[in-house]
């Protein structure tokens, strides 16, 4: 919308330049000062004609003599260079400047001199005056919506005279915009402060306080006492952050290679394609703690209760386990494989928004990049790596932030339930806001340590283009 | 046939060969296929796995429970585990207030996140940018970290100190409004985008707007429409698939919600809540199976689990094709 701005204030400048050059000839030719009157004629040439036109059926016959010399010294003047003219312009400018200035007695003279016009030259300078006054108050005006426009600000009110009432937007349509805008946003930002900021403040002042709960709260000052408690004096804390960690090292490359797996899987042309689709999203509506907790505890209990009961069979990788360390492989891979096939029930129940993600990008690729792979004969190999990867690494940042904001958020995580027993069995509340905050810092210092990461890989990527 | 055609015009030249490299080339898609139809079906069939195994326990009569015979399909079927079920759950009353806590602040957050997005993606102003830093960080901080605090506000809600001043001119009887225990603590955050992940919504909804062509706003605002005016009016009809993504997202995760319900409306039983403690109300004291066999309650919790999960499972299937194509057309990806 700049765009129609820019237009008005070009409209605007462009009439204010005829009104300039139109005033600056009449004055002009009142003045016989007929070189400047051609060029000023030059740059405005239907306004000039028009006035010379209205002018010469007021004139005695002695001044049109004067004009036609006029109009051949124009001829000269279009000769004449831009430059020429311009610094012209600017003497006479410097004249009017040094008009203003005059002394008394300069005054006494052209007050005589005025007294010596027609009638009709008396009212033409009227005109040109008024004309002149106009033009000024619209160049104020221009510069005024510049600088309006550089601080971004409000433009001071300029006062429109009452001959112009079609002009009644005054405040640069810029600062209307960021005004708007902002309305838009404020309902969204006095949530902020009530519900978000206002109890961020709180919380914090709780971690490092002695908080006792009794029709409202009290908060004593503790310094860090909350968290010297929670990293020093009890292990559990640490163990469940040290567990979540855990999970979300393994769990974080293992959702994202499967995901990008399922998806490229799911993008292929393939009868039933719909239903396939339907069954793997179908964790993003159903996935809820409660389905799950409820599902798995029953199942557990099931299966200690009466192995042959519960289908406890179906995940069974203690056997794989030793099939593997006796094959002579590594202890630690070893360990790790197990750990994924442990977790594959959740790595799947947990990538329903990571394969949307990477399918949403899949198709977002040009199918020409694969017709001219196919052309150039390449192996579906080199077709996935070639293209199909380098395409979806934007999103590979968005579901790996995704992951793990969608992990810890998650009220069934290790620490969240440490949090919970202290805000819930021992009403611990500066300890639990203490352990709030550590671990936010914990998952902001992850955060962005990946984003510098992919920075860094986004760089040399550049560097080797 | 058609790749037949295809292979024949490829390798027109040398008969022999072609023929056979085309029967090599079928049967390594043929393989290829084979392999990647099995890794689909176990897939699904890991995702699929508790609800049929819910479904096939919730339709067996207890004594089923201990036959070993019986994996999935039980040999007396019935459907008292369903009607025990609706009992325990009171399903009617926890399905009605599961709705009225999930359906109003969804509403009501569709709408307030729409405006921030489009604010934060059409217009330009002062610290925007802070503003839209600190949308994100709304998303990152861990919700524990502020339930606390929330908590004791909705207790005593008195923003700007409006409730004092009500209570000064003795409109209300406490210097303070309660709101905990009632829908109010989620449809007021709602109202101003602060509601259930609000963050990611606005986010969404910012990244589906700055991908939307400007010019048909520069039309209306020609035309003479307001900003209201032309967000309402071009925006709003054209942007079906953001608000259909958010608010199925939306939907689903306050449905499923039962951190923060139990916490501020402890005396409202929704969904979660019930289904979570449905064993303990069972076996409990004073519960209708006090003192019954674990085993032999598995059916009406697996009852239980499918009751639940149904009302999501049945908007799903008929929603299921326009979630899918939605989060493709958000621009989320883009």
């Amino acid at each position: 919308m700049s765009k129609q701005n820019e237009l008005n204030n070009e409209a605007l400048e462009a009439q204010v330049e005829a009104t300039e050059t139109a005033a600056e000839a009449e004055e002009a030719v009142t003045r016989d000062n007929k070189d400047i009157a051609a060029t000023l004629a030059k740059q405005n040439p239907k306004r000039a004609q028009e006035i010379a036109k209205e002018r010469l059926a007021q004139m005695t016959p002695e001044q049109i003599a004067a004009l036609r010399a006029a109009k051949a010294a124009k001829a000269e003047a279009a000769k004449a260079a831009q430059l020429a003219a311009d610094e012209e312009a600017e003497r006479l400018r410097q004249e009017e400047i040094q008009k203003k200035q005059l002394s008394d007695e300069q005054k006494a003279r052209i007050v005589e001199q005025l007294s010596q016009l027609t009638p009709e030259q008396l009212e033409a300078v009227k005109k040109n005056r008024a004309a002149k006054q106009e033009r000024d108050r619209r160049l104020a005006e221009i510069e005024a919506r510049k600088e309006a426009k550089k601080a971004g600000v409000k433009a001071p009110v300029a006062a429109a005279p009452k001959a112009k009432k079609k002009r009644k937007r005054s405040i640069s349509y810029e600062s209307k915009q960021a005004f708007t805008g902002f309305m838009f946003v404020l309902p969204w930002f006095i949530g902020f402060l009530l519900f978000f900021a206002v109890p961020c403040f709180q919380s914090l002042r709780f971690s490092f306080s002695k908080v006792s709960v009794f029709e409202g709260y009290a908060c004593t000052w503790a310094g860090i006492d909350n968290y010297k408690e929670l990293l020093a004096g009890s292990a559990s804390f640490l163990q469940a952050l040290t567990k979540t960690l855990t999970d979300l090292a393994v769990n974080v490359p293992v959702i994202l290679i499967f995901s990008l797996f399922v998806a490229v899987l799911l993008n292929r042309k393939f009868v039933g394609r719909g239903l396939v689709r339907g069954i793997f999203f179908l964790p993003v509506i159903v996935t809820t703690g409660v389905v799950m907790t409820t599902f798995n505890s029953t199942s557990d209990a099931s299966a200690v209760l009466e192995g042959e009961v519960s289908n406890g069979v179906l995940f069974e990788v203690a056997d794989a386990t030793e099939f593997l360390t006796s094959l002579g492989l590594n202890a630690k891979l070893t360990e790790y494989m197990t750990l994924v096939a442990d977790r594959i029930f959740n790595v799947v129940w947990d990538s329903g928004i990571q394969i949307l993600l990477f399918l949403a990008a899949l198709q977002g690729i040009s199918p020409s990049l694969y017709e001219a792979s196919d052309v150039e004969g390449a192996t579906a190999w080199e077709t996935f790596w070639l293209i199909t990867f380098p395409n979806v690494t934007p999103i590979i940042l968005v579901n790996i932030v995704y992951t793990i904001v969608d992990t810890f958020g998650d009220t069934d995580n290790a620490v969240m339930k440490e949090i919970n027993k202290m805000i819930n069995s021992t009403f611990n509340f500066g300890g639990a806001a203490a352990a709030s905050w550590t671990f936010f810092l914990v998952v902001l210092i992850i955060i962005a340590v990946i984003f510098g990461i992919f920075q860094l890989l986004g760089e040399r990527k550049g560097g080797i283009k | 046939m058609q790749l037949f055609k295809a292979f024949k015009h490829q390798f027109g030249k040398n008969r022999k060969s072609a023929d056979k490299r085309m029967w090599g080339y079928l049967f390594a898609k043929f393989v290829g296929g084979l392999a990647i139809a099995l890794i689909l079906i176990g897939l699904s069939y890991i995702i699929l796995y508790p609800l049929i195994f819910s479904i096939s326990q919730a339709i067996r009569t207890q004594n089923d429970m201990y036959d070993t015979t019986i994996i999935y399909i039980p040999k007396h079927f019935t459907l008292d585990n369903f009607k025990s079920a609706w009992q325990v759950l009171d399903f009617p009353t926890a399905l009605k207030n599961t709705f009225n806590i999930s359906f109003w602040p969804t509403i009501l957050q569709v709408c307030s996140c729409a405006l921030a997005g489009y604010g934060f993606a059409r217009f330009k102003f002062r610290g925007k940018n802070i503003l839209f830093f600190l949308v994100l960080l709304t998303i990152i901080v861990p919700p524990s970290t502020i339930m606390v605090p929330l908590y004791t506000n909705f207790r005593q809600f008195d923003p700007l100190y409006i409730a004092t001043a009500m209570n000064a001119f003795g409109w209300i009887s406490e210097p303070y409004l309660e709101l905990t225990d009632s829908l109010w603590c989620f449809v007021l955050p709602a109202l101003f985008s602060a509601g259930l992940k609000s963050g990611l919504f606005v986010f969404v909804y910012r990244q589906f707007f700055s991908g939307f062509p400007k010019e048909l706003e520069e039309a209306a605002y020609i035309d003479g429409c307001g900003a209201m005016k032309t967000f309402l009016r071009i925006l709003v009809p054209n942007a079906a698939p953001a608000f259909v993504t958010v608010f199925l997202f939306c939907i689903v995760w306050y449905w499923n919600d039962y951190y923060t319900v139990p916490m501020f409306i402890p005396n409202m039983d929704t969904l979660p809540s019930v289904l979570s403690g449905m064993h303990s109300n069972m076996t409990g004291y004073g519960g209708a199976y006090q003192g019954a066999d674990a085993i032999s309650l598995y059916p009406i919790l697996r009852a239980g689990i499918v009751l639940y999960i149904s009302p999501l499972l049945i908007a799903y299937l008929f929603l299921q094709k326009k979630f899918t194509e939605s989060i493709a057309r958000t621009g989320i990806v883009g």
